[in-house]
């Protein structure tokens, strides 16, 4: 399929004006497929770490969201051991207005505020509702032997 | 055209409405006579000529003995126009049996005195309304239009305002008329309606595709989200494949302005017609007094015709409960087949194996695999009879549904209530098979009455009941099936004592009319026709006798 109009623009875009902490770049035979990097947000207990992500753009796009996971193993109530990330935009309130700038912005987002109240790892929400000093630690910590770059 | 009405009075037609059919056809001949006539007993006004039509009573709420006090006396012969066959219930309780049971004895008088114009005895009635797969649309587009016409708000508020009040329109328009705008408000009526379709938008690039807007090719509703009209189509086509219509809203994110009738007409015209369909979809899911039909490539719909009704019957022949949308199940309750169904999801694995398919004939212990309806069994090998349901021998056999206790009680209570459970479920299972197999024979009924016809010689008429003795026999099986569940749950005791002989009563007698009925033309006319009286008779006993209590002390079962 030919890559339409719009990826091209937005890709365009990502490079000319990347956003502050989140890079994206397609690969050289697919240009559907971006590598994604996150840095975790300041005062978060991801902060420091820098978190790999992988992003595709399905022939949908854009009436369909893409499709958004991590690749760095990450300590978060709405993302799972897969890296799978519940966000209400990445399903339902999926609009094709939305665009993958705005999407990358949503998930740094989710990093600085987790909702254990919506989970998708429920050992990890739970050990956050019970005893948030002790997750955020355990946040950290994996921060520090996952995500570190050093 | 003296010749044609001759003809079909010989075939047992009432001269007066042969007449009338034969002006209405134009004399065409006997077979669109007969047609027309068929069609008209379905329509009783559609001609202006009222033949008499079956009365439909509901027997499904509880309170409505007193409306048949009048039935017992006018059970007598129906006159001779052969095209009715009058709905009568036979007014029976268990408690005063004496009274209305001499019903039985003078009906059977009845039939020695006329022999071909004994009434079918009607089982349970249902008073829905069906409406066909092809009319749910037009339907709803009526509702839609009786709103308009009375509020004078578009078609796009009306159906919201319909859909927030679950397409009770004499609420809504109760509603309306106390304060319209804040009905309006409520359900989410846009304030402006307008759009822009085709515009040439300068300087601004479409919010999806980002194609710039400057060939009249712009289109955005009262928000401003301004999009192209080739990404206006593939939204609009991808958010009614998801089910969606009224409820669409503009692409742009988190925009709330509800995508109205109009613009979609307009920009997208190819897409209309599917978004009315998706439209009427939610006039029956969001319609609490209707239920699709449950039955695989049915596609009706059904409507309660009021709260109190609790069963009805799509022209598929489906019964449905409207309280718990599964299969009807009287006498047991909705609760109780819930359990019922979870238990044998639990238990399957044991219960499959016990009641698999074949059991072994009890004298000669060849395989037996079962291939009609009917539990009176002939081995092949040996020729014996048995009950295919407790394998005793069919002779002198006569009741096979009570659960015996075993007195040894050195099994352990797990592995009695097993075997209790299990019986239950055999003989729940046997019937739901032998339901499966009767219902084919109502896609058979239109053959087996030919068959008749041309074997016995009889007339259309009088065989035509064979349809009836189908569904009556298929409403046993259901009900027989679910008094297992209803027994299994219910307490030892008097109750339980007189209820276990209803539904041995009622089995014995489906029995019997079933093989009768698989036997075909090889039947005696009248013989079947009185089994099929007697079935729905006990039918009928057992149904009430349930509905009512069963003991004085009983509780009364609300379904």
């Amino acid at each position: 399929m030919m890559l339409s109009k719009r990826i091209v623009k937005e890709t365009q875009r990502l490079m000319s004006e990347p956003v502050p902490g989140i890079s994206a770049s397609p690969l050289n035979d697919n240009l559907r497929y971006f590598n994604v990097a996150i840095s975790g947000p300041v005062e978060s207990p991801f902060e420091g770490g820098v978190f790999h992500l992988e992003l595709f753009l399905t022939d949908d796009y854009p009436m369909a969201a893409p499709k958004v996971r991590f690749l760095t193993k990450i300590y978060h109530p709405n993302i799972d051991k897969l890296g799978r990330i519940c966000l209400d935009i990445l399903k339902d309130k999926w609009s094709p207005a939305l665009q993958i700038r705005t999407v990358l912005l949503s998930i740094q987002a989710l990093l600085s505020a987790p909702n254990p109240d919506d989970p998708l790892a429920n050992d990890v929400a739970e050990h956050w509702k019970s005893n948030e000093k002790d997750a955020i630690a355990t946040a950290r910590d994996w921060t520090k032997r996952y995500a570190n770059t050093q | 055209m003296d010749t044609l009405l001759a003809q079909m009075v010989d075939m047992g037609f009432d001269a007066e409405v042969s007449r009338f059919a034969l002006e209405q056809t134009h004399c065409a001949g006997v077979q669109p006579a007969i047609e027309f006539i068929y069609a008209m007993n379905d329509k009783p006004n559609a001609a202006g000529f009222k033949p008499s039509t079956p009365q439909r009573q509901t027997t499904t709420t509880i309170d409505n003995n007193n409306n048949n006090n009048n039935n017992t006396s006018s059970l007598g012969r129906q006159g001779t126009s052969s095209l009715s066959q009058p709905t009568k219930k036979i007014r029976t309780s268990i408690r005063d049996s004496n009274e209305s049971f001499d019903s039985d004895e003078e009906y059977y008088q009845d039939v020695d005195d006329y022999e071909f114009d004994s009434p079918i005895v009607e089982v349970a009635n249902v008073t829905n309304t069906v409406i066909q797969a092809s009319e749910i649309a037009k339907t709803a587009l009526k509702e839609i239009e009786k709103i308009t016409n009375i509020t004078d708000a578009t078609p796009c508020a009306a159906t919201l305002m319909l859909l927030k009040y679950q397409w009770n329109s004499n609420k809504l328009l109760e509603q309306y008329y106390e304060d319209p705008d804040r009905v309006m408000k409520q359900a989410g009526v846009p304030e402006k309606e307008e759009f822009t379709a085709f515009a040439s938008v300068k300087g601004e690039d479409c919010i999806v595709c980002m194609d710039d807007l400057s060939r009249k090719n712009g289109c955005f509703l009262s928000c401003n989200h301004a999009a192209c009209v080739q990404c206006w189509t593939t939204y609009v086509e991808g958010k009614i494949s998801e089910g969606e219509s009224i409820s669409m809203t503009c692409l742009a994110y988190k925009c709330g302005t509800i995508v109205s009738d109009s613009f979609i007409k307009k920009v997208i015209p190819q897409y209309y017609n599917k978004y009315l369909e998706r439209l009427a979809l939610t006039f029956v899911d969001k319609n609490p007094n209707m239920r699709w039909c449950p039955t695989a490539g049915c596609g009706n719909a059904l409507k309660a015709d009021s709260q109190s009704e609790s069963i009805a019957q799509c022209t598929c022949g489906f019964r449905i409960c409207f309280k718990c949308n599964q299969e009807s199940h009287i006498p047991a309750s909705c609760d109780q087949v819930k359990q019922w169904k979870k238990k044998c999801e639990d238990d399957s694995e044991t219960a499959n194996w016990i009641s698999s398919h074949t059991q072994d004939c009890p004298k000669c212990h060849s395989a037996i695999e079962k291939n009609g309806g009917c539990n009176h069994m002939s081995c092949k090998k040996c020729t014996h009879e048995f009950c295919w349901i407790c394998m005793g021998n069919w002779k002198g056999h006569s009741n096979c549904n009570a659960y015996k206790k075993e007195e040894n009680s050195n099994k352990s209570e797990t592995k009695k209530a097993l075997e209790r459970y299990l019986f239950y479920f055999h003989r729940y299972n046997t019937h739901e098979q032998s339901k499966k197999f009767e219902t084919k024979l109502r896609k058979g009924a239109l053959d087996t009455i030919m068959a008749f016809q041309n074997k016995k010689d009889k007339r259309w008429i009088d065989v035509k009941f064979i349809e009836t003795s189908t569904e009556v026999l298929i409403q046993c099986r259901r009900t027989l099936k679910y008094t297992y569940v209803f027994g299994f749950y219910l307490q030892d005791g008097a109750e339980k004592n007189l209820f276990e002989y209803l539904q041995n009563d009622l089995e014995r007698t489906t029995e019997n009319l079933s093989g009768m009925l698989e036997k075909g033309e090889d039947q005696n006319v009248q013989q079947l026709k009185e089994m099929t009286n007697l079935a729905s008779t006990k039918l009928n006993h057992l149904i009430e006798g349930v509905e009512e209590g069963l003991t004085a002390h009983g509780t009364k079962k609300k379904f």
